[in-house]
């Protein structure tokens, strides 16, 4: 069971195959466990992908909803590296091997890459980035698919694993860590 | 005639922080002290925020463990001091986009935001580069940029293009094109209400970090002072030197009017106390009829 902040990823909200017995936890995989070390070093960077796809998705429909009568500047071809992006990760994340203590994990991933896709093909119906101004229902149907996507991308999230929606290492705290290693030596 | 109160609360800090972070160049020169915080303006019927703090739920005890942030404090917690809840908040100017500042938007359900459209359009756009240009993309959380599209649909998030004067009463919004960040903001309060005049207050967001920025010792050039720039420029240095130009002109290059939030030493110019949490509040100005909250 995890005990990062961020989450409950053992939580039943998520539709994912039930925790392994094990402690399935990526920031502490026994040395000898190849398989694991291979999906977590595998993994990281399709969770990066996915976490920038949702705030790419994210941001243009933000974008859209204040814009006014306003053109995006970035509109569609913004929009369409996001989908393409979206079907790498996807792509990568269908080819990782995934040992047994994964499956929650792996499985958690390929929910959030789901809704991702939903939300992009919701934002398409709508032509949320194309004209007409999107309606309350289209409105909701992106916001549910990129909010069920965040919370998947946060119950996926192991920062002591180095997998985490945001890169802290230049942010405003991030000498912290530097002072904090120096201090236990 | 003032007609805002402005005050400086801290809701947590790095007890030691890279002087380079700081100011640019100053390497080797050992760690300061670096408060988080986010300035209230109040008066004329509004309550209004710069910033709103990191989302603690997500991130906090990440943020302790690993990077000694310590002594978070939530906005009701930090508010109360001030004898405010954050449902009192009407209006909140965020900065920047990087997680410290849009962080907490979801602890003020009946406040409009106002973010620039730049600083969106930006991240967005540099979101799909290719790994190799990561650097890019530090600080900022996804899911911070959902929680402003919740906003949007609320109809309670507007983009501003550039300036926008009087969004509140004496109140303006800047923007610093690819300097801290993409688009960046600061704000400037006209105290005394007039086109013109003569009680301005910056609130600099992250444009200026501490006082060094605005005046460093600049015989290394052979001039008393010179203004030097943060360490984080994710555009440019030049940038950020000619915002804070431009925030200086606006106050009349009266230095103590440009009003840094990760600066300690507000404490040393400005009425301060320090609270039962450990934390910091800085009187910056009262509005007429305002008594003082640390005195």
């Amino acid at each position: 069971m995890s005990r990062t902040p961020f989450h409950a990823s053992h939580c039943d909200v998520w539709d994912l195959p039930p925790p392994p017995e094990a402690d399935a936890r990526l920031a502490h995989v026994e040395p000898g466990d190849e398989a694991m070390q291979r999906y977590r070093s595998g993994v990281r960077p399709v969770y990066e992908t996915l976490a920038r796809v949702m705030a790419q998705l994210s941001g243009l429909f933000l974008l859209r909803l204040t814009g006014g009568g306003r053109a995006l500047q970035l509109d569609h071809p913004m929009f369409g590296v996001a989908c393409d992006q979206l079907a790498a990760g996807r792509d990568d994340l269908r080819a990782l091997a995934v040992p047994a203590a994964a499956t929650r994990h792996h499985a958690a991933l390929s929910l959030m890459a789901g809704h991702l896709a939903a939300a992009a093909q919701a934002m398409d119906r709508l032509a949320a980035s194309r004209g007409a101004a999107p309606d309350e229902d289209g409105k909701r149907g992106v916001l549910r698919q990129l909010h069920a996507a965040q919370g998947l991308l946060i119950a996926a999230a192991e920062p002591d694993a180095g997998i985490t929606p945001i890169d802290f290492s230049h942010a405003c705290c991030s000498c912290g860590s530097a002072v904090r290693l120096k201090a236990a030596r | 005639m003032a007609d805002y109160s402005i005050h400086v609360l801290e809701y947590s800090y790095v007890p030691k922080y890279h002087k380079s972070g700081v100011l640019y160049g100053a390497h080797n020169q050992g760690y300061v002290k670096l408060p988080y915080c986010y300035v209230l303006i109040k008066g004329r019927g509004h309550v209004a925020l710069v910033d709103v703090g990191y989302n603690h739920k997500d991130y906090g005890k990440h943020l302790a463990d690993k990077f000694g942030v310590e002594n978070w404090r939530s906005p009701k917690v930090v508010l109360a001091e001030m004898g405010l809840t954050p449902e009192d908040v009407d209006t909140v100017f965020i900065s920047h986009a990087h997680f410290d500042h849009f962080g907490s938007v979801e602890d003020f359900p009946n406040a409009t935001f106002y973010i620039q459209r730049e600083e969106i359009e930006k991240w967005v756009w540099a979101m799909s580069l290719p790994d190799r240009l990561r650097w890019m993309m530090i600080a900022v959380d996804p899911s911070d940029i959902l929680r402003g599209v919740g906003l949007a649909a609320e109809g309670r998030l507007r983009t501003v293009d550039g300036s926008l004067e009087d969004v509140l009463p004496g109140i303006d919004l800047h923007l610093a094109k690819d300097s801290h960040t993409f688009g960046s903001m600061w704000v400037t309060v006209r105290n005394d209400g007039k086109a013109t005049s003569e009680d301005v207050w910056v609130l600099a967001g992250d444009l200026v970090y501490q006082f060094t920025n605005l005046k460093n010792d600049g015989s290394v050039v052979g001039v008393d002072t010179m203004y030097t720039p943060v360490g984080l420029a994710l555009g440019s240095q030049m940038n950020l030197l000619l915002a804070t130009e431009e925030m200086m002109k606006q106050v009349g290059y009266d230095d103590r009017r440009v009003i840094p939030i990760h600066e300690e030493g507000l404490a040393d110019r400005f009425p301060s106390r320090i609270t039962g949490e450990k934390l910091r509040i800085s009187e910056i100005c009262l509005a007429d009829g305002s008594a003082s909250v640390v005195a």
